[in-house]
């Protein structure tokens, strides 16, 4: 299995304050990665620093490939839609950004794809949450990527929008495609995840397979098993202290 | 790199702050104003000041919101991790931008050439252009700047405010500062937005060294502002 993505000793810290420690990670080609933690636990850091847009302090980054820019699809945490832009107008920008060639009629089957064609003229500003997001995510896959990233993709919404996202990651990864996606929502992991990073204190505090890491703590669900690896972190952190 | 600029100039049409502050205030302004005031030249000159001021409030005001907007959501995070570079989308905008700023400035120029029949040669309405284009620019670099160090909307309102006002009223742009104060008269000579001004006036009055003075300040201001932006950008990384 060919490696998309290898960080060793990754470290950031922010006026003082250590958010990522020594992570170590590696993400093979075709897994589904959930990264899962709390906010503040390091999450967004990683992806940043693995992603290039952070400096690590300390550590290294492997990529693929020199030209990973081009093969990449990333949705961070706020949606980078353009102020006054339609959707289908933040499509067409996103395709001179990832410089590709696409005509009216294939941003409109990409909207159509993500069930937004009704909302190709409208305003992203108008969009619901739900909206924003399958857009968000339609707009990292309009150049074919082999590895999309997305951080914290189904946050805020509602039950039927988060059905939809998890549909779009599932089928994105039978696709072929290598996705890593941060998390608090263990039904979203368990139900797309191949790979879980369990990550606390801006520490990995466990990562393998679902069923692997499962059945190491003898635990039934992705919920009890986050609960069980931070808590035993946190009473060793204070016998340590 | 042109679909940026093209979609930059598309969505500008549709924004209600540019068609409000820079088209409708600054065209009623010039045509309220240049009939009401009767002063010798005043029509010549309220249309050289509005122009001046629909260009600094799209350039300047506009543009600093949206490129405060663009921060938060993480557009220029993004930008660094897609093929096209950061400082290829952010000279496509400020294209753009440049480009509709001098759209405003020559519409509100037409408009003062409807209402009070003034004589404008085309040579006047070419060295207005290359006047507006470098300032207009320097505008947007300095909404790259003031959106930079700006927590939010209404920490950005404050100080775009408190920038543009002064440069506005210590200005000849709506009335004469030949009796203000020395203090006055002394900061308005060294305000590029009177410089800004003045420029336009000489470029259509052919008044030719006075234009290339002015132009030279106005030309210095803008590479201050492009260096001190570029190093908010650099800062960020």
């Amino acid at each position: 299995m060919s490696v998309m993505m290898q960080a060793k000793n990754l470290t950031k810290s922010y006026k003082g304050k250590l958010a990522v420690d020594n992570v170590d990670l590696e993400i093979n080609k075709g897994d589904v990665v959930a990264l899962i933690g709390t906010n503040g636990a390091g999450k967004s850091t990683t992806l940043s620093m693995l992603l290039g847009i952070v400096k690590p302090d300390k550590g290294t980054v492997y990529r693929w490939c020199e030209d990973y820019k081009s093969k990449m699809g990333v949705q961070l945490q706020s949606t980078p839609f353009f102020e006054g832009y339609t959707a289908a107008e933040n499509m067409e920008l996103f395709t001179a950004l990832y410089k590709v060639d696409l005509s009216k009629a294939d941003i409109e089957k990409h909207l159509e794809i993500c069930g937004l064609s009704d909302a190709k003229k409208t305003s992203t500003a108008k969009l619901s949450v739900g909206q924003q997001k399958r857009l968000a995510i339609a707009v990292t896959t309009i150049h074919n990527p082999e590895l999309i990233v997305l951080d914290e993709p189904t946050a805020g919404l509602d039950p039927r929008a988060r059905h939809e996202i998890r549909n779009m990651i599932q089928r994105l990864a039978q696709e072929g495609v290598t996705v890593i996606f941060s998390s608090h929502d263990m039904e979203e992991v368990s139900n797309t995840a191949t790979k879980i990073l369990i990550m606390h204190a801006g520490k990995i505090l466990e990562q393998g397979t679902p069923e692997m890491l499962l059945s190491k703590y003898g635990i039934d669900n992705l919920e009890m098993l986050y609960l069980k690896v931070t808590d035993e972190y946190e009473e060793g952190a204070a016998k340590h202290e | 790199m042109n679909k940026v600029y093209t979609l930059t100039l598309k969505s500008a049409t549709r924004d209600p702050f540019l068609l409000l502050w820079s088209i409708i205030v600054p065209v009623i302004g010039t045509i309220a104003l240049g009939y009401f005031v009767k002063i010798a030249d005043y029509p010549a000159q309220i249309v050289t000041g509005m122009m001046a001021t629909g260009i600094i409030f799209y350039s300047f005001m506009t543009t600093s919101h949206i490129n405060l907007l663009q921060r938060r959501r993480g557009v220029f995070s993004l930008l660094k991790i897609t093929p096209m570079s950061l400082w290829r989308y952010i000279i496509s905008i400020s294209n753009g931008w440049t480009t509709i700023a001098i759209a405003c400035g020559l519409l509100v120029l037409s408009f003062g050439v409807i209402f009070f029949g003034l004589n404008i040669s085309f040579v006047s309405i070419l060295a207005m252009i290359v006047v507006m284009l470098p300032t207009s620019m320097s505008y947007v670099f300095l909404s790259f700047i003031v959106s930079s160090f700006s927590k939010n909307e209404s920490y950005l309102s404050i100080f775009t405010s408190l920038i543009t006002y002064p440069l506005l009223f210590c200005s000849n742009a709506f009335y004469s500062l030949d009796n203000a104060p020395y203090l006055l008269r002394t900061i308005s000579r060294y305000n590029p937005f009177e410089r800004f001004v003045s420029a336009l006036r000489n470029a259509m009055n052919l008044n030719w060294i006075d234009y290339f003075l002015t132009g030279l300040f106005l030309l210095i201001t803008f590479f201050v502002l492009l260096l001190i932006s570029v190093r908010t950008f650099k800062h960020q990384d």
